[in-house]
């Protein structure tokens, strides 16, 4: 897939831990891994909007298009 | 702390009550299928051996084989072959243009010869197979509704199963009647009747509709996979 997601790095540039973003938006771990390695098909604006809620970011740092 | 609403609800599913009486329709209906299989098996076995005797085929009486009658009450059809006919139902057609009367007559063709008993053995194991076929997919798709999985791929398929066993009736129906009645005298316009009651159309109709509907359920599988990977 052309998207990448760069939850891993946001998370240690605000030191923070999938845990705690977990408990932070409600969002299950196994959810938040679906996401973090690329599995997710689709990803809805109010999971985007409370992820960039909890770790101040822009949606286009989470995600990157890179051409294949 | 931010809480996202889920948009699915988490209360797990509850079969109907029409799910279940169906399923257990379906178990009542596989084990009678289980006892005709075996038995029908033991018949074919025991005919194909040449000790089953004769057997009756119902067969109209049809088309160019007129037989012109005074009395209306006794018919008697000599051909010169070996086959023998029993309970007669006749019906009478009067032709309106030259004013005659043709016989139309419900036969019970018997026959004790290996090739039509080999014939009818085929006509059986085809129909039976169809059956399992339709009973089986049936009973798959109804315990994954039971499950609460209606919507998954492997449905669709068994669908699809479905439909080619509905379909495959009227197949059968056709070769089956055009094989046994070349085992009669081919001379004869006899036309076996080897029908379920349910006319061949309809069961085309029903086929057709089954299989359309493999399609929503395919689509429906593909997204609700897609739901499933949205995060």
């Amino acid at each position: 897939m052309p998207i990448r997601v760069h939850l891993d790095d946001l998370l240690a540039e605000k030191n923070m831990t999938l845990t705690q973003l977990s408990e932070t938006v409600g969002i299950t771990m196994a959810n938040l891994s679906i996401l973090k390695t690329g599995k997710a098909k689709a990803i809805r604006f109010t999971t985007l909007e409370a992820i960039c809620q909890a770790i101040d970011c822009q949606p286009g740092d989470l995600l990157h298009y890179r051409r294949e | 702390m931010i809480l996202i609403n889920d948009m699915v609800s988490n209360t797990p599913y509850q079969p109907g009550r029409t799910a279940r009486i169906f399923d257990l329709s379906l178990r009542i209906v596989t084990v009678a299928l289980v006892v005709i299989t075996t038995i029908g098996a033991f018949v074919i076995a025991i005919s194909l051996a040449g000790r089953g005797g004769s057997y009756s085929v119902p067969s109209w009486l049809d088309g160019a084989y007129r037989v012109e009658f005074d009395d209306g009450r006794a018919i008697a059809i000599t051909d010169g072959t070996a086959n023998t006919y029993e309970n007669f139902e006749i019906g009478r057609e009067r032709d309106t243009l030259t004013g005659t009367v043709a016989l139309r007559a419900m036969v019970e063709v018997s026959r004790d010869d290996r090739d039509s008993r080999a014939v009818v053995g085929v006509i059986v194991i085809a129909a039976l197979a169809a059956t399992w076929l339709a009973v089986l997919s049936l009973r798959a798709v109804v315990a994954s509704v039971i499950a609460g999985e209606p919507f998954a791929l492997a449905n669709a398929t068994r669908l699809r199963r479905l439909a080619i066993a509905i379909l495959a009736v009227p197949v059968i129906q056709f070769v089956g009647q055009q094989a046994l009645q070349r085992t009669f005298d081919p001379d004869l316009p006899f036309v076996p009747e080897i029908g379920i009651g349910v006319p061949s159309w309809l069961m085309l109709i029903v086929g057709l509709g089954v299989l359309a509907l493999a399609e929503p359920f395919s689509e429906a599988a593909r997204l609700r996979e897609f739901e499933q990977a949205t995060i």
